[in-house]
């Protein structure tokens, strides 16, 4: 059998990543219901290390979106993953996640003068709606693309 | 030289909206700091209320300058002008910094508040506005004006 060509390669990791990432984006959203029933002053190590991973795992998926992702491909594979199409469906992405912050963040400031809100709910519905948005806007917008071509 | 029609004398066209939008980031700070003072440093629940509701507007319409919804209002010449490839592509830009911004705000909030008692107020206005004058610098940086050829 012989081996895939680089640009084959490149085109079923695009078909995965289109696949995978309005799933992670929808995963990641459905994980933070977890979060609303821990209390605010919480001292429980597990908690801590709930944010934690919170943390870690939207830093992965917006580095994810930021690279591309097949951090552990050859570069030729990486460029072709990172083509003009994929990089203006990013940079939409990114406007549209950074809207849906803005929005939200203005939002809870208004509920928050009627019913208080912590601190710790605030930071965590902000950052987790860019992250998801900004992922959701790209995954779907690279499905819609692979299906128009 | 050009002469624009009178009736649209004193309507802006899209040359006016790029310079008001290269001008602009660099008053943000100051007007954050100025509303901020507006909003935390006072008791009084009205004029909380109007500080947040200027606060509220400015950041929108920072948004709407930079990050943009179109504007109707424009030619349809000026508007393909202010939409062209090139903002497309620093508009994104200026997002993606906006979000990277908001994420290590908010990783620091979330180590702080180990410590102190995180207000959420205090918090909303400091990751919208950290964010927002990282997005709106970032903005400014990409489009500052290019010296002419001849320069």
């Amino acid at each position: 059998m012989t081996q895939p060509s680089i640009s084959e390669k490149a085109e079923r990791l695009n078909k995965r990543r289109a696949r995978a990432l309005p799933a992670l984006g929808v995963i990641f959203l459905a994980q933070q219901a977890s979060f609303l029933s821990m209390p605010e002053r919480s001292a429980r190590p597990v908690d801590q290390l709930k944010i934690g991973a919170w943390l870690i795992l939207s830093i992965v998926l917006l580095a994810g979106l930021a690279t591309g992702g097949a951090w552990f491909r050859p570069r030729a594979v990486r460029e072709l993953l990172n083509d003009e199409s994929t990089r203006a469906h990013r940079q939409v992405g990114y406007v549209y996640g950074f809207w849906a912050a803005m929005g939200t963040a203005l939002g809870l400031y208004i509920v928050n003068l009627f019913e208080p809100v912590s601190g710790r709910e605030a930071v965590h519905i902000i950052v987790t709606v860019a992250v998801a948005t900004a992922l959701l806007n790209f995954g779907l917008l690279e499905r819609r693309a692979l299906r128009d071509s | 030289m050009s002469y624009r029609p009178r009736p649209d004398f004193d309507q802006p066209d899209a040359e006016s909206v790029q310079r008001s939008r290269r001008m602009l980031p660099w008053m943000i700070p100051l007007i954050f700091l100025q509303q901020g003072s507006l909003i935390f440093g006072h008791s009084e629940r009205l004029t909380q209320i109007v500080g947040t509701a200027a606060w509220a507007c400015v950041s929108l319409l920072m948004l709407w300058i930079f990050l943009g919804l179109p504007m109707r209002w424009l030619s349809e010449r000026d508007q393909a002008i202010i939409n062209d490839e090139r903002s497309r592509m620093v508009r994104g830009d200026a997002a993606s910094w906006g979000i990277a911004a908001l994420i290590l705000i908010g990783c620091g909030m979330m180590v702080a508040r180990l410590w102190v008692q995180l207000n959420a107020g205090i918090a909303i206005y400091g990751l919208v506005n950290g964010a927002l004058i990282v997005a709106v610098c970032r903005y400014g940086w990409l489009n500052r004006s290019e010296p002419d050829e001849d320069e």
